[in-house]
């Protein structure tokens, strides 16, 4: 079933997308060249930019009709860029849930998420501690604990090594597999991509288009 | 005013002697700012002898339209400059600030010409330095709230980022970074009310007492524009980061 199709999309009279469709329940890979608009792609999908021209369409309603806060709840933009308030990774939870209105996972299901993107911690842990994949980590089970229709994750990966990029994608695979998920990858890590890609969508870079 | 304020012209002029201490510490430490001091000392010197010799004019010749015109040049260049010091503001936020920054001013100045002191509104006598203080105080409450508030967004990029990716409302995520600014701006307020009558005795009091003024008599006026103070920096800063804040996303919660 498809999910989100684009129409004659462009962003800042610049980026010019192919037309695209991305199935539902799917894991979707977004390839091209670093300026051919892949994080910019994310960003029109939630609506934290808008395009100069064409329509993105979300279960074929018009993404622009719909408010925008309800948007993003529903297509999860993950940043490459990880942030993680003080306390421990339970207060993480909490913390985030109170900003977006959602009630926190109880700690079991904290352990699960956490099991998921292969951070061996308990959810006491202070964050403080923790290094730099670590964090991206913990930040990874997180913005899985919200339930989301489609997750769209940019570079989750950035700060892992290959072996532990490849159990959290396998995690994450059969757990968006199970609640009919749909997911978006953005990736530099060319090891993922022949294992976990369902489908792909290749942009092309300004000066070749 | 009573004779005990008038000083000799060259007791006056002995005091820019001091001037030199300053200049030869900077010239010891190599601090390059001696041109500065002795321009700054100069501009401060010009506009206060100007205003002096105007208030004379205006206090002599009470008409309202000299009062408000002294009053709307006050406002307006506290409004200017705050303005300037943040050139970051769009211009709704802009506007929002300097009505925030007059409003509150002349609220406040109303009530404590009204209901305070009690002297009709545009008496200059009392209009013109109550409304002089409470602008410059404001002037300084509201440039560190908004230097604070875009200190915040800055170094809270990444947080401000996230959080709007996961669906936050705007207004939540600027929250915390809203109060932690109206306390910066507040804070320096609040202390100069604490260590007042011990550490210093404040201007206004000071000038009080050297015009003859009774001590007890000048600590009342000096209470009720330390309360006066306090309210417009607080009100002010409220109200432009309130507002100004939500100038900072559209109708698609895009900042």
């Amino acid at each position: 079933m498809t999910l989100i199709t684009t129409k004659d999309l462009v962003f800042n009279n610049m980026i010019e997308y192919p037309d695209m469709t991305i199935e539902k329940g799917k894991m979707t890979f977004i390839q091209g060249a670093s300026g051919s608009g892949k994080s910019t792609l994310f960003r029109l999908f939630n609506a934290t930019i808008n395009p100069s021209q064409g329509t993105i369409y979300y279960n074929n309603v018009d993404i622009s009709t719909i408010n925008a806060l309800e948007l993003r709840r529903k297509i999860l933009l993950i940043n490459q860029q990880v942030y993680l308030f003080d306390g421990t990774i339970a207060d993480n939870f909490r913390q985030f849930h109170g900003y977006r209105g959602s009630t926190p996972p109880d700690e079991t299901a904290m352990k699960e998420f956490l099991h998921i993107a292969a951070a061996p911690f308990t959810p006491e842990q202070d964050v403080a501690r923790l290094s730099g994949g670590e964090k991206q980590r913990v930040f990874n089970a997180i913005m899985l604990s919200f339930n989301a229709e489609v997750y769209m994750w940019d570079e989750p990966s950035a700060a892992l090594d290959s072996p532990t990029a490849t159990t959290f994608f396998t995690r994450m695979k059969e757990y968006m597999a199970k609640h009919d998920k749909t997911t978006l990858v953005i990736s530099h890590d060319d090891t993922l991509y022949p294992k976990f890609s369902d489908a792909l969508i290749e942009l092309k870079s300004r000066h070749e288009v | 005013m009573t004779e005990a304020i008038s000083m000799q012209l060259g007791g006056f002029l002995s005091i820019y002697l001091l001037l030199l201490v300053i200049a030869g510490i900077f010239t010891y430490c190599k601090i390059p700012q001696t041109k500065f001091l002795l321009l700054g000392t100069l501009q401060m010197t010009v506009q206060l002898i100007i205003a002096g010799y105007v208030l004379l004019y205006i206090f002599q010749n009470p008409s309202p339209i000299f009062v408000l015109t002294y009053l709307s040049l006050m406002v307006g260049f506290a409004v200017a400059r705050t303005l300037r010091k943040n050139p970051w503001l769009n211009r709704k936020f802009k506007w929002i600030t300097a009505l925030s920054v007059i409003g509150t001013c002349v609220s406040i100045t109303s009530f404590m010409l009204l209901v305070v002191i009690r002297k009709d509104i545009l008496t200059p006598q009392y209009v013109i330095p109550i409304s002089g203080m409470l602008v410059s105080a404001t002037m300084n409450g509201a440039t560190l709230a908004l230097k604070s508030f875009k200190e915040n967004l800055d170094s809270h990029k990444q947080q401000i980022e996230v959080l709007l990716n996961i669906g936050t409302p705007p207004d939540k995520i600027l929250h915390p970074f809203v109060i932690q600014s109206l306390e910066t701006a507040f804070l320096p307020t609040m202390n100069s009310m604490v260590g007042m009558g011990i550490i210093a005795l404040p201007g206004m009091m000071t000038g009080q007492i050297l015009a003859g003024a009774m001590p007890n008599e000048a600590v009342l006026y000096q209470i009720t524009i330390m309360v006066a103070n306090c309210t417009t920096v607080c009100l002010s800063s409220f109200c432009l980061l309130y507002f100004g804040a939500r100038t900072l996303w559209n109708d698609r919660y895009q900042l």
